[in-house]
């Protein structure tokens, strides 16, 4: 009966275009489909819940606002976590100005200063938010262009197909973001990997 | 990348496109996949490249962000939908009645203002001797273009109250009967010919238009409320 549920499901676009009627029930609906991957890949490229949350929040309000710029070349994931990535990033650009202000005034070097460290997420402990600080840390040594290319693939789990068709690139161009970022992450990581 | 057990790797992208498994279930690639397998089956080194990568990519995936709260997506859905239900409006009527609409958001900016301005000014003239009908001549140009494209959500249509007009906002505003309430019309000049006025009935004194170039706020009437 797998088969039957699917049929029932509207399609992606037909939320889409009922939600930009004002649509609520169509709204709630996509926006459950796509909240979690969009936070997560939000949350890759800002390191922290807060601003990746403002970032998925702008993101959808812009995808629904600016419908007319999806132009179905894509899939509507593929376009927007496109719009997600942008927002982050935009977001990370504005934040960074002012907390670099902030955070000299406070005599602080690194921005997990200001955060707890075990209290997100007492089930996993220290371990697993320690070591997304680090990838975090690891991210930032990345050009916006490659940290994107990265994130989308290995977060949101994009093909290189799908990343082109996101980013609009090619997809040689996606093969080396992706190469390069990988060997700059893994010169960054190389001191601590060995012990994982 | 042309020998299977040559000493020639094969190139750095196309082995890390493999490591991402983009080789699987593509034909066009099958060639290619069979050469960098067996490429790989021969160089140590290159065997524990891989495995570095991933170890990398399983760290990845077991750091994954958790989700937040449901409380915070509830909250942020409620936040989506008031941004989007106000700026789908604005646009929807951008296409089917943009001078309307445009009038209507100036009618709040203009109502607020106007509430405001009425603390600091003085009483409404009423003179006894209005010229009627009269019509209204056509507003400024300039001024129209900027209120067709400006958006001023200050309040709504119901919101507002006007319960007085003073002083010199009576010489470049005209409103209808006080209070003027429910949902509020800006008309320019030229829009709205005025065919009848009469007396208040508390000093039994009618508006005098001086201002032939007065725009005019009054509430729509039952019939007009779409």
């Amino acid at each position: 009966m797998t088969g039957g549920i699917a049929l029932l499901l509207p399609s992606d676009e037909k939320l889409l275009e009922l939600s930009a009627q004002g649509d609520r029930e169509a709204l709630a609906e996509l926006f459950r489909r796509y909240r979690q991957i969009a936070y997560r890949v939000a949350h890759r490229l800002l390191g922290n819940e807060a601003d990746a949350l403002d970032a998925v929040q702008e993101a959808f309000v812009k995808a629904i606002l600016h419908l007319a710029n999806f132009q179905g070349r894509s899939t509507f994931k593929t376009w927007f976590l496109r719009v997600v990535s942008n927002a982050a990033l935009d977001l990370g650009r504005k934040r960074g100005r002012r907390e670099t202000l902030s955070m000299d005034a406070l005599g602080l070097k690194n921005r997990q200063d200001l955060e707890p460290a075990v209290m997100q997420e007492p089930d996993r402990g220290l371990e697993r938010s320690d070591l997304r600080r680090k990838l975090t840390e690891a991210l930032e040594h990345l050009s916006p262009a490659q940290r994107q290319t990265f994130v989308l693939h290995a977060e949101a789990e994009l093909s290189y197909r799908e990343v082109a068709q996101s980013l609009g690139i090619s997809i040689g161009t996606v093969m080396s973001r992706l190469y390069y970022a990988r060997l700059k992450l893994r010169e960054v990581l190389a001191s601590w990997t060995r012990n994982l | 990348m042309t020998s299977p057990h040559g000493s020639r790797p094969p190139c750095p992208k196309l082995l890390a496109a493999f490591f991402d498994g983009e080789c699987e279930g593509r034909d066009d690639l099958a060639q290619l996949k069979q050469e960098i397998e067996a490429w790989l089956a021969v160089n140590p080194r290159a065997q524990q490249d891989l495995a570095e990568y991933r170890r990398l990519l399983q760290t990845w995936q077991n750091t994954s962000p958790l989700d937040p709260d449901p409380a915070q997506w509830s909250a942020m859905l409620a936040r989506v939908e008031a941004e989007t239900s106000m700026g789908l409006g604005i646009s929807e009527c951008k296409c089917e009645q943009p001078r309307t609409r445009a009038r209507r958001s100036m009618v709040r900016w203009t109502a607020a203002a106007t509430v405001a301005a009425a603390c600091l000014a003085v009483v409404l003239l009423w003179q006894p001797a209005p010229r009627v009908p009269q019509v209204l001549p056509p507003a400024p140009t300039v001024a129209r273009a900027a209120i067709d494209d400006e958006v001023l959500p200050v309040a709504d249509g119901q919101e507002v109250v006007i319960v007085r007009v003073e002083g010199a906002d009576t010489h470049t505003l005209v409103v209808g009967q006080l209070p003027v309430q429910g949902i509020l019309e800006l008309a320019a000049p030229g829009d709205v010919v005025v065919m009848r006025l009469r007396p208040d009935a508390s000093d039994n004194m009618i508006p005098h238009m001086n201002e032939s170039s007065a725009p005019l706020i009054w509430s729509k009437l039952d019939s007009e409320l779409d």
